[in-house]
């Protein structure tokens, strides 16, 4: 009996100096402990320095609910030095876990937190707030709870005082989450294939859905910054099929320092960014001119004017009926970001009314990015505040009719996690968005994510037969089908088109005001893409609208048009064709076509003419002159006759489609009056051609 | 005068034999009167004529036995030999006709008409003409029927007919009033049945109800009676009646396919996915290519959110019939669950294009 005492004490002591041996793992950075590389030591020592300098400063922006990003980088940076040279030091580690979690990469602060632990038992009081931080980003709520609870029971008076308001705040975060996870959403949310292991965020999409802008750090042609990041620039992708997979650089936009998207338009013509001029950081609109990006202008008045401030004004969005400008303010009431609005008030001399409190929304945490959708009812924003499952949260809030932001509703898992969850941008139908996230199992910091509402239940059909007819002897099947469970349906139509001239299909920039037939007011305005013809408009269903559309040389053109309030979601497609009437006018008829040496108008010629006829029909007092051009191959004189010929010959067309003869002239220039150099086969080419001249009007 | 009347007897026995022997041995006795040699004639005739009737018959009846063993080409033969020697033989016309019935419709109508013609009061061949009319223009079978009405009131069997192409037609007031006109006549099970599926068609459940107990009543041995009935029921949200005369329906017939189906769709709408497999794995193994009982037992797999499973079914299904509208709509919602969205996003343009409208819902909600 003694025997096995002594074998169990002897296996006792054995375990006892086994587990003093892993705990005596953690290294000190002490002399003692590098005699052999004191260089390295100091260097380390040195390093953890000026680290725990810039986590005081984290620590500093932390408790007073600011933004703490950037100096914890750079303290991550610093002890990341010290931890390649000594990366068994307790504190070193839970120092590391602390910082990482005021960045985009805090999914590796347990790591470091286990690894702590790992090393030593024991810690400051502060350290259990860090680990309830990692518990509730683990989704292990009442193991952080306890954590929380431990550090305000032993931390000193006065530490427990500084972190008081954020520790409670967690506490509240974590007894709520439970009932957040508990309601299961049917959405899919997928990390997007353009993401890269840098920040991927500010997702902006057009209502359309087909072109997404964002924002990158990545790998850029631009100098690395203190802490090894490139700056931030603004891409942009279209759809391709079913998914984003190729970007580019929007590159007319960025500069060598940061460039962030913040809102665009839900017609993809205009985009917000901010960027900062003299140490203030302001909100600038861009315009699409074509194909390319106008430089960007102070949104909201002048600087210091409007909704323009002495604190940084960020990330904005436009208000669908483009008559006020949502957006993040760092000089809100609660002295943190909040959300602001600013009205216009004369659009032509850019005055804009003083930013106000978007109300409820905003909380005395902070509030990170704002939408509003494409219906011009219902924002989006993020926020820390409210029923919060840690860190930012998107919500979503519904205005009413007083124009009053209503109570938000958290959107819940899988769209929030206890990671930083935010900006918002959908389409028309509400069908699809996109948000940015820094939660694990990303490809690098903040990713951008698609997020897909899939709806109700889509009942299953089953089927059945039933001989009715007895005659018949092939049964007939039950005509009844299994009918979704209505889902939430937004009564909002995409109008899109483009604007063409209706002969050469040309694409124009025109001016399109849609104004509400029953009411006579202009509900929205927009200008078509100068490049593509491109419009996009948002429109609520149940109405008939007038548009109206005016460019210059063109007749003005106006129609009516029933969106009917149908079932949900729609998507209207229109082109509006317009009549060039403009005296002087030169529009070459690019679809006319004969064979080489010859006269005769080819048949794949008579679309244009058609339309050229179709339009000669509608305004009669026009009067054109016919003319033909060739290259200056073979004889001039020869080339004078058959220019003369081919524009005969389209006169001749045109007359036979009912046009008096009076109405047109034909008129050869031969080789006289090319437009590109006969010396290359494209010049040409672009040189034999026929145009039409609007002589009179 | 005795003279005479021996001399008759003997002529009647001197053809007669030689009729026994052969009618090239008849020895035509030139001393006969002209009234003896005219009486000689008739009798002559009169033989020809029995030896063509019982050819004629023979050909019909060997006919008639190669029709009930389908083998219709030689019918046909022997059918044309019949009426070749007896063009009135109304009969092998309409047999003739039903023979061409398919592989001939218009030689089958001729056929039909010549025998009208010889028998006016029988329609049988009107019938017949109506039933070929009705494959390719119901309104011309549907006159048809009514000349048939028009020569006689008492035709139930016309009424039924022309209910049935009215229902057709999908015009079913006027095939609840053919139904209803037929039954004035004849209470027939069948009738009732038709009168009441009609009813259903128009949601008037209570008369269709009505309609198919009565059917019952005048046939109880029906099975596809009890299984309208249980549908009827079913529509109007009454399960436990549905499956009482589901299972009635089943026990009348215990290969019923469409009954274990139509039990298993139930039971799968009810959520009693247990019952609901035993039955759809029954339609099956009585029917292995009953597509409907396929697309309910993938339906069953998506429930238990087995999607692979469930496109095997719904897969197959489809395999059995390209155009299986409700296979399309439910495999396109099991794809979407399994992230394959163009998939889900081709099969609801095929529902859609095969008349499923909330398919477009879909397409419109998910796929733009």
């Amino acid at each position: 009996m003694i025997v096995i005492n002594l074998k169990r004490i002897l296996l006792f002591l054995t375990i006892f100096n086994f587990c003093q041996l892993l705990l005596a793992q953690n290294v000190e950075f002490r002399n003692a402990n590098f005699r052999a590389a004191k260089g390295g030591l100091k260097a380390a020592q040195k390093s953890i320095k000026i680290a725990d300098e810039f986590r005081e400063k984290a620590l500093l922006n932390f408790l007073s609910i600011q933004d703490a990003r950037i100096e914890s980088e750079n303290a991550y940076l610093h002890y990341q030095k010290a931890h390649s040279f000594n990366p068994n030091n307790a504190d070193l580690n839970y120092k590391i876990a602390s910082v990482l979690l005021f960045t985009n990469r805090k999914e590796f602060a347990k790591e470091y937190l286990d690894k702590a632990i790992s090393l030593s038992a024991e810690f400051p009081p502060e350290f259990y707030f860090f680990q309830g931080m990692v518990l509730q980003l683990d989704g292990e709520y009442t193991k952080a709870i306890e954590s929380y609870q431990y550090f305000m029971n032993n931390a000193k008076k006065k530490v427990v005082e500084q972190y008081d308001i954020l520790t409670k705040r967690y506490i509240e975060e974590c007894t709520l989450a439970p009932d957040l996870l508990a309601h299961k959403h049917r959405i899919w949310v997928d990390n997007l294939a353009i993401n890269s292991e840098y920040d991927d965020w500010s997702p902006c999409l057009s209502a359309d859905g087909e072109l997404l802008i964002f924002t990158s750090n990545r790998k850029n042609e631009n100098i690395i910054n203190e802490i090894g990041a490139y700056d931030q620039d603004i891409y942009y992708s279209n759809l391709s099929g079913r998914n984003f997979k190729n970007i580019s650089s929007l590159s007319e936009l960025n500069t060598l320092t940061d460039d962030v998207s913040g809102g665009l338009s839900y017609d993809g013509q205009r985009l917000l960014i901010y960027k900062e001029e003299d140490g203030n950081t302001d909100v600038f609109e861009s315009k699409l001119n074509g194909k390319y990006w106008d430089q960007a202008n102070r949104k909201m008045g002048e600087k210091l004017r409007g909704g323009n401030t002495d604190a940084d004004e960020t990330f904005a969005s436009f208000d669908p009926p483009d008559i006020k400008v949502y957006y993040i303010t760092d000089g809100g009431y609660s002295s943190n970001k909040d959300i602001y609005f600013s009205g216009v008030m004369n659009r032509e001399r850019n005055i804009w009314g003083k930013g106000q409190s978007a109300g409820v929304v905003n909380t005395k945490f902070q509030e990170g990015s704002v939408y509003i959708h494409p219906d011009a009812r219902t924002m989006y924003f993020s926020s820390k505040g409210h029923n919060s499952l840690g860190g930012y949260d998107i919500f979503v809030s519904y205005v009413d009719e007083l124009g009053h932001w209503g109570k938000p509703v958290n959107l819940g898992y899988p769209i929030n996690t206890p990671y930083d969850d935010l900006f918002y941008s959908a389409t028309a139908s509400g069908r699809y968005a996109y948000i940015a996230s820094n939660r694990a199992g990303g490809k690098g910091g903040l990713d951008i994510y698609k997020v897909t509402y899939w709806g109700a239940d889509k009942p299953m059909t089953s089927d059945s037969e039933d001989q009715l007819m007895a005659s018949i002897a092939s049964p007939v099947s039950d005509k009844s089908i299994a009918e979704p469970i209505a889902f939430e349906e937004k009564s909002l139509t995409v109008f899109k088109g483009r604007i063409l001239d209706g002969v050469t299909k040309k694409s124009i920039a025109a001016a399109i005001d849609i104004t509400i037939n029953k009411t006579g007011k202009i509900y929205t305005s927009a200008y078509s893409n100068s490049a593509t013809g491109k419009f996009l408009l948002s429109l609520p269903a149940g109405e008939n609208y007038g548009i109206s559309v005016v460019a210059e040389g063109y007749l003005f053109h106006s129609e009516n048009f029933d969106l009917p309030k149908g079932d949900g979601f729609n998507m209207v497609t229109k082109d509006i064709e317009l009549k060039n009437i403009k005296v002087g006018n030169n529009i070459a008829l690019k679809n006319v076509f004969f064979n080489t040496g010859k006269w005769d108008v080819k048949s794949d010629s008579y679309a244009e003419l058609d339309r050229l006829a179709a339009l000669l029909a509608e305004i009669l007092s026009l009067r054109i002159e016919i003319s033909g051009h060739t290259d200056d191959v073979g004889a001039e004189s020869f080339n004078e006759l058959l220019s003369q010929r081919r524009a005969d010959a389209v006169v001749n067309y045109l007359v036979g489609k009912g046009v008096d003869k009076n109405r047109l002239i034909a008129k050869g220039y031969g080789q006289s009056k090319p437009v590109e150099s006969n010396n290359t086969e494209e010049g040409r080419a672009s040189n034999r051609r026929t145009e039409f001249e609007i002589i009179e009007n | 005068m005795r003279k005479q009347i021996l001399l008759f007897f003997v002529l009647i026995f001197a053809a007669n034999f030689t009729f026994s022997q052969s009618v090239d041995s008849i020895i035509i006795d030139t001393t006969l009167t002209d009234f003896e040699l005219s009486f000689q004639d008739s009798i002559i005739v009169l033989n020809e004529q029995n030896e063509l009737f019982s050819t004629s018959r023979k050909a019909y009846n060997d006919g008639l036995e190669l029709f009930n063993n389908q083998n219709f080409q030689e019918a046909i033969v022997n059918f044309t030999n019949a009426v070749v020697i007896d063009s009135s033989f109304a009969q092998a016309y309409f047999y003739r006709a039903k023979c061409y019935e398919g592989s001939n419709n218009s030689l089958a109508i001729s056929d039909y008409q010549m025998a009208f013609s010889l028998d006016s009061t029988n329609f049988s061949p009107l019938y017949g003409i109506a039933k070929i009319q009705s494959i390719s223009d119901l309104n011309e079978a549907i006159n048809t029927y009514n000349v048939i009405i028009s020569s006689s009131d008492q035709e139930s069997k016309a009424y039924y007919e022309i209910g049935v192409l009215f229902y057709l037609q999908k015009d079913i007031k006027r095939a609840i009033s053919s139904f209803t006109n037929s039954i004035a006549l004849i209470k027939d099970a069948r009738t009732f049945n038709d009168r009441a599926s009609c009813y259903r068609l128009l949601d008037n459940n209570e008369l269709a109800i009505k309609d198919y107990i009565t059917a019952i009543a005048l046939n109880s041995d029906l099975a596809f009676i009890y299984n309208n009935l249980a549908s009827t029921y079913r529509k109007q949200g009454d399960s436990v009646k549905a499956l009482s005369y589901y299972s009635l329906a089943i026990s009348k017939d215990t290969n019923y396919v469409l009954a274990y189906n139509n039990r298993g769709s139930l039971y799968l709408d009810l959520n009693d996915i247990e019952n609901a497999v035993i039955d759809i794995d029954q339609a099956i193994s009585i029917d292995n290519e009953y597509a409907p009982a396929y697309n309910n037992k993938g339906a069953i797999y998506h429930q238990r959110k087995q999607y692979t499973q469930a496109l095997f079914f719904f897969d197959k299904a489809i395999s059995l019939n390209n155009n299986y509208a409700k296979a399309y709509l439910n495999r396109g919602i099991t794809r979407q669950m399994t992230r394959d969205e163009d998939g889900a996003c081709n099969d609801w343009v095929k529902a859609k294009e095969l008349g499923i409208n909330v398919a477009n819902k879909y397409l419109v909600n998910d796929c733009n």
